[in-house]
């Protein structure tokens, strides 16, 4: 036992509470850091001495920070990382019905049930004033706003789905660039724990682009026992030791792919924001325009057959009215843009064949009472056999549309808060354990300062103790 | 559990959002003074507003169609009284005529107004309403009653169809009554209101008092009676329109009043609701202030 062993202690003691200080530092200076948890420097007493024949036992030999512990909970983690991915799906398809409402404008003066209506109402003018040019051009301009309100949903729905696709490669890049950034940092912590290091910030690094990953793709992390993890997306590795299996995505066919070639294809129960953005994409806007296609098609299909079976002013018969079947190309036909009094607003009179024999009276608005009478119920062809077989009200149609975006929209603005609110509670569970408490810190300094001070004092106190002995202490060899 | 600042601040950020959010909501409620404004605000009011949007829209159609229909029975109305007054004025000579002490003079006379009432009848048969011959049936377009001066035989060159309306959800109206309806009393022996004047005037040119007697009176009273019959079926059909008419504005009232139920907004009601929403948000604002600001930190020497 060393005469000096007392100072020995209290340099222990001054290194030790440093350190402790230091990590206090580190966790105040890093109150705000995003992803970061609290450090604690661990104390605990250095291996004592036994001191044989001395009766009291082992004799203490002062402190050591034994390791830097990072408080954290893993648990909670992977909790968070599970309902994040609910709620980046989620997330995704409020915001794709939010647009899909905004392009409908409904209910509005320039919706497309009000362009219906006109549309119809136009018709019912015409019954009454066959005669004229005036009624017929109001029902050709009708038809035209009807067609390009078509056309320009049909146009707002492709942009969206185009917006969506170019999303998903955004996205797929992310999960590249998140899947390699963590490689990098497991690479980083093998290396630095292999040293018996606690790689604490790297380690906070790391959870923070995996919980950055988690909402973007469901993910499966899984840590060996040198620390690095591994990541499993669906089945499929993303991250392996230090290898990554990127995705592609190819922008002419919008699919995104494993590098087995696999397809990324969205379940029963899509997660993360990518599967949202495939979802939104292939199945909710796709929905919407086969929808719209219908309708277009069905009104087409529906004053097409009437009109086709009246008689314009001048005998003319057979003229379709719209051209085109679909949303996008649905279009007043060149015969009626090209001559008024094509429009068929008489009924064929008898004996008009070849048409225009025998022109219908000019009086006759009965067709366009017809077509007007459409709007109430109109017979289509609706398994495509050529033969009408369904009783279509256009407007119920549409407005069963409506309904079910209003009823998607409101279920996924619900789910967003739920999940907001569930991450936010896991997330307030997680920072209750890691964050940083400035109260506590500043405790922490306190105490760690007056510890240091005391340690000091130790070493002051044994110092005059060897002062006396060396310099006091008789006087031989002065 | 422990609290860190880091969980106070991010709480409070939320829960001051959410108040926001709140104040949006209503603030937008009250300036648009819809309280549905997208389909997701409330699927099922916004169903109900649009159907009956389009039930409004249908129901102001129907009300132009039935005032189109009423302004043409009226002016078939007119048309018919006229008619009907000139058969009177013919009546009363054929009357005068009838009496076998005329001498021929007074019978020329006679014979001169009655062609002034004949072609005075067919200009009446003639009448237009915006260009459409109302007597036509549906060939509007071309003068349904043409005289011939020279034996003064009326023909007519109109069809017998029916112009119809909708006044009602497939319910349609015909609103027109053809020249063959007003005017052919007995359609299989030819007899019009046009032949009876034209028999008159050859019996009244040739002096046959007999046949004016005889035939001519009775004819003129079964043509007159035969105006009457269609004036008063032209009259049960306007009074069917204006029944429709006004169910149609019953209908109307009721459909606004459902209309605004189902997307207005009770003012009362939000702004009380706005109200406590300004509290809570100004209370969060308050306990922030005070909560986020001090810690140990402004308290160690």
């Amino acid at each position: 036992m060393s005469t000096f062993f007392g100072i020995e202690i209290g340099r222990r003691a001054l290194m030790a509470q440093q350190r402790a200080l230091e990590t206090t530092s580190h966790n105040v200076a890093n109150a705000n850091t995003k992803g970061y948890s609290r450090q604690e420097a661990v104390l605990a007493t250095t291996t004592p001495y036994s001191y044989p024949g001395m009766g009291a036992g082992q004799l203490g030999t002062g402190v050591e920070v034994q390791r830097m512990r990072r408080l954290r909970e893993s648990f909670l983690d992977a909790q968070f990382r599970n309902e994040s991915k609910a709620l980046g799906r989620w997330e995704v398809r409020r915001d794709t019905l939010e647009k899909l409402e905004a392009i409908l404008n409904e209910p509005g003066d320039d919706g497309l049930s009000k362009l219906m209506d006109r549309f119809f109402a136009a018709w019912q003018e015409l019954a009454k004033n066959p005669e004229g040019e005036a009624a017929r051009s109001v029902v050709r301009q009708e038809g035209i706003a009807l067609a390009e309100a078509f056309n320009h949903l049909a146009g707002q729905l492709n942009d969206l789905s185009a917006d969506l696709s170019t999303s998903v490669g955004v996205r797929v890049n992310e999960v590249n660039s998140l899947a390699r950034q963590i490689r990098d940092l497991n690479a980083q912590i093998v290396k630095a724990e292999s040293g018996n290091m606690a790689a604490n910030d790297l380690r906070d690094r790391r959870d923070l682009l995996l919980d950055e990953l988690a909402k973007v793709v469901p993910i499966q992390v899984e840590e060996d026992r040198y620390g690095a993890v591994s990541i499993v997306v669906r089945d499929h590795t993303l991250l392996s030791g230090q290898q990554v299996s990127e995705l592609a995505f190819n922008p002419s066919t919008g699919k995104v792919t494993w590098p087995d070639g696999a397809e990324l294809t969205v379940g029963e129960h899509p997660y993360g924001s990518l599967e949202g953005l495939l979802e939104a994409r292939d199945s909710v806007v796709e929905d919407y325009k086969a929808q719209l296609d219908e309708l277009a098609g069905y009104i087409a299909q529906a004053v097409n057959a009437q009109h086709e079976a009246g008689a314009g002013l001048d005998g003319s018969t057979g003229v379709s009215f719209f051209t085109g079947s679909a949303a996008g190309s649905l279009k007043v036909s060149d015969e009626i843009m090209g001559d008024l009094r094509k429009i068929a607003a008489a009924q064929n009179p008898a004996g008009n064949s070849p048409p225009g024999t025998v022109p219908p009276p000019p009086g006759d608005g009965s067709n366009a009472l017809l077509i007007a009478q459409l709007k109430n119920g109109a017979w289509v062809d609706t398994d495509g056999d050529g033969t009408p077989e369904t009783n279509v009200i256009f407007s119920d149609k549409y407005n069963s549309w409506v309904a079910d975006l209003g009823v998607k929209g409101q279920e996924a603005s619900r789910m967003v808060d739920n999940q907001e609110l569930l991450t936010s509670q896991l997330d307030s569970r997680r920072q209750a354990v890691s964050g940083v408490s400035l109260d506590e810190e500043m405790t922490n300094m306190v105490r760690f300062q007056q510890a240091y001070n005391a340690a000091a004092r130790v070493i002051t106190a044994v110092d005059e103790m060897l002062d006396t002995l060396i310099s006091r202490t008789g006087i031989a060899g002065r | 559990m422990r609290i860190t600042n880091g969980m106070l601040s991010a709480t409070f950020m939320q829960d001051l959002n959410r108040n926001l959010r709140g104040l949006a909501k209503y603030q937008h409620q009250l300036a648009s003074g819809k309280r549905v404004s997208r389909p997701s605000d409330d699927p099922v009011a916004i169903v109900k507003s649009l159907r009956l949007r389009s039930d409004l829209g249908d129901i102001e159609q129907f009300v132009k169609n039935a005032d189109h229909a009423l302004s043409w029975l009226s002016t078939t109305d007119i048309a018919l009284g006229q008619a009907g007054d000139i058969l009177q004025r013919v009546n009363e000579l054929a009357v005068q005529a009838a009496n076998g002490t005329n001498p021929q003079q007074a019978l020329d006379a006679i014979r001169e107004e009655v062609g002034q009432l004949l072609e005075q009848l067919v200009q009446v048969a003639n009448t237009s309403q915006a260009g459409q011959y109302i007597f036509a049936g549906t060939a509007t377009k071309a003068k349904p009653f043409s005289l011939d001066p020279s034996t003064y035989t009326v023909s007519y060159a109109g069809n017998e169809a029916k112009r119809e309306t909708e006044v009602g959800t497939n319910i349609t109206i015909p609103y027109n009554v053809t020249g063959m309806e007003a005017f052919y009393y007995d359609k299989d022996a030819g007899k019009t209101i046009f032949t009876v004047v034209q028999n008159l005037y050859v019996h009244l040119k040739s002096g046959d008092t007999a046949a004016i007697s005889d035939q001519d009176l009775a004819d003129l009273n079964q043509a007159i009676d035969h105006l009457l019959a269609v004036r008063a079926e032209v009259g049960a059909r306007v009074n069917r329109l204006e029944l429709t008419k006004s169910r149609l504005d019953d209908a109307n009232i009721n459909f606004t009043d459902l209309l605004s139920k189902a997307e207005d907004m009770d003012v009362a009601q939000v702004i009380m609701e706005l109200k406590n929403q300004e509290n809570v948000y100004r209370a969060a604002l308050a306990t922030g202030a005070r909560i986020i600001q001090p810690t140990l930190v402004d308290f160690l020497r």
